[in-house]
């Protein structure tokens, strides 16, 4: 079942262009991971599902419930004067308990990270999460407890949009890989990638095959 | 599962500088122990917490959403008009308690609620140091709009064009009646006074279109703009 559709869209910022006809369709249940270099657009195509920008052409359409998606961009998207309790607790609305008083700013980037991931994760009823760069800053633990968190709320049911630099962390959790190289959109089944369990090198590999014009 | 209000929200996540919320804190007691030595000596303590509210209100929006401090409100999938003017409540809620408090010493003082607070001419006032400071400054830096609009009530002073035109219709409380515009610009220029002066009801009605006019600019304002994160220098 869709919940999120991007039909068509475009973006330019005056005279440069950052996507050109994106389509693309997000499942419940499913993980699709967005791979591109850095200025490719990831960053702003998620923001255009999320509404917070305007495409300059096509539309997005959102099959989810009112309140039912969530986005966490990374560390530097927290208020860092606002208590961790009070973060925690106004973005789970009120499903994560954490009593730790100091404000966000006396946290390790890896806590913040963990802190923004784990207080969108711990609601429940989500039809779909998008995350930006989620790994960054994280120690192996928590690495390791992202992705087990991603497959089972995938079980669930939620579906996950992750734009990640870090293959070797999206590689083997995906069913679908979307490949964002000079504006467009190409996506990829994970048996495409690869016959069997998707590496960061295959990824890599993928992403070369695209990139080179045939 | 709870909704995610607003209110609660920019509450938390967007608070007035703590030192203006101390000040206003200071002048609101500072009124009332006025009030207790010397009734009607604190009409002054009004045209303060204008000016702090000034500041107050100039959040500065635009900056916080593009920095991804607002995203789950944004995201909550409610009407961003509604998002906008939850966030106009909160920025200017210390100002109004403040001005509440004020006011309430000056009415247990004067055993009336007839005090300039609570006259028509300090609720519009109230509104327009509030709204407008707000509004203009949804696309700028915190602080900006408070500080221009100081620097140009400042220059006008300095330049004469103020002061006379004050003493004026402070002498002659039917000359707003009569040079209705100009009135209005006066009172525009000078907002902090409006609580303490006579003003007719038309140009009373004048002060509060603006004010609600720029306040309606702002909602909308947000409810256009795009939240792009600042770093993609879009």
């Amino acid at each position: 079942m869709k919940v999120l559709e991007a039909r068509g869209i475009g973006k330019s910022y005056g005279p440069r262009i950052i996507l050109r006809d994106v389509d693309f369709a997000l499942a419940s249940g499913e993980i699709v991971g967005l791979i591109g270099p850095n200025g490719a657009g990831k960053t702003t195509l998620l923001r255009i599902l999320l509404r917070f920008v305007e495409p300059s052409r096509g539309r997005v359409v959102s099959f989810a419930p009112p309140d039912a998606v969530e986005h966490f961009g990374g560390a530097h998207t927290l208020p860092p004067h606002v208590a961790v309790r009070t973060w925690a607790r106004l973005v789970s609305r009120g499903e994560a308990s954490c009593n730790d008083r100091r404000p966000i700013r006396a946290l390790s980037r890896g806590s913040r990270q963990l802190l923004g991931l784990s207080t969108v994760l711990a609601r429940s009823r989500l039809a779909a999460v998008l995350l930006d760069e989620p790994w960054e800053g994280l120690d192996p633990d928590g690495a390791r407890w992202l992705s087990e968190t991603l497959l089972r709320r995938k079980g669930e049911g939620c579906a996950f949009l992750v734009s990640s630099h870090r293959l070797h962390d999206l590689a083997g959790l995906c069913e679908r890989y979307a490949f964002l190289t000079d504006g467009r959109i190409v996506i990829r089944g994970a048996g495409e990638v690869a016959p069997d369990r998707v590496s960061g090198e295959d990824l890599l590999r993928a992403f070369d095959r695209i990139r080179v014009p045939s | 599962m709870r909704r995610l209000s607003p209110i609660r929200y920019f509450a938390a996540v967007s608070p007035p500088a703590s030192p203006l919320v101390a000040a206003l804190v200071i002048l609101a007691g500072g009124a009332a122990v006025l009030e207790t030595v010397d009734r009607g000596s604190s009409d002054w303590v009004l045209a303060s917490i204008g000016l702090l509210q000034l500041f107050a209100c100039s959040t500065g929006f635009l900056l916080h959403a593009t920095r991804g401090h607002y995203d789950p409100i944004l995201l909550a999938r409610l009407d961003r008009r509604r998002v906008a003017f939850a966030h106009f409540l909160s920025a200017s809620a210390p100002g109004v308690g403040a001005w509440i408090a004020a006011g309430a010493a000056q009415a247990i003082a004067a055993r009336s609620p007839a005090v300039p607070a609570f006259r028509p001419a300090g609720w519009v006032g109230l509104l327009l140091v509030s709204s407008i400071p707000w509004a203009a400054s949804i696309r700028g830096p915190r602080f900006v709009a408070g500080a221009l609009w100081l620097t140009l009530t400042a220059s006008l002073a300095i330049s004469g064009k103020l002061l006379v035109p004050l003493a004026l219709l402070h002498s002659h409380p039917g000359w707003a009646g009569q040079h209705r515009i100009h009135a209005l610009a006066l009172g525009l220029a000078f907002p902090v006074v409006l609580p303490s002066l006579d003003w007719p009801p038309a140009v009373l009605t004048g002060f509060a279109s603006v004010a609600i006019a720029a306040l309606l600019a702002g909602v909308e304002t947000v409810a256009r703009t795009e939240f792009p994160l600042a770093e993609e220098g879009g």
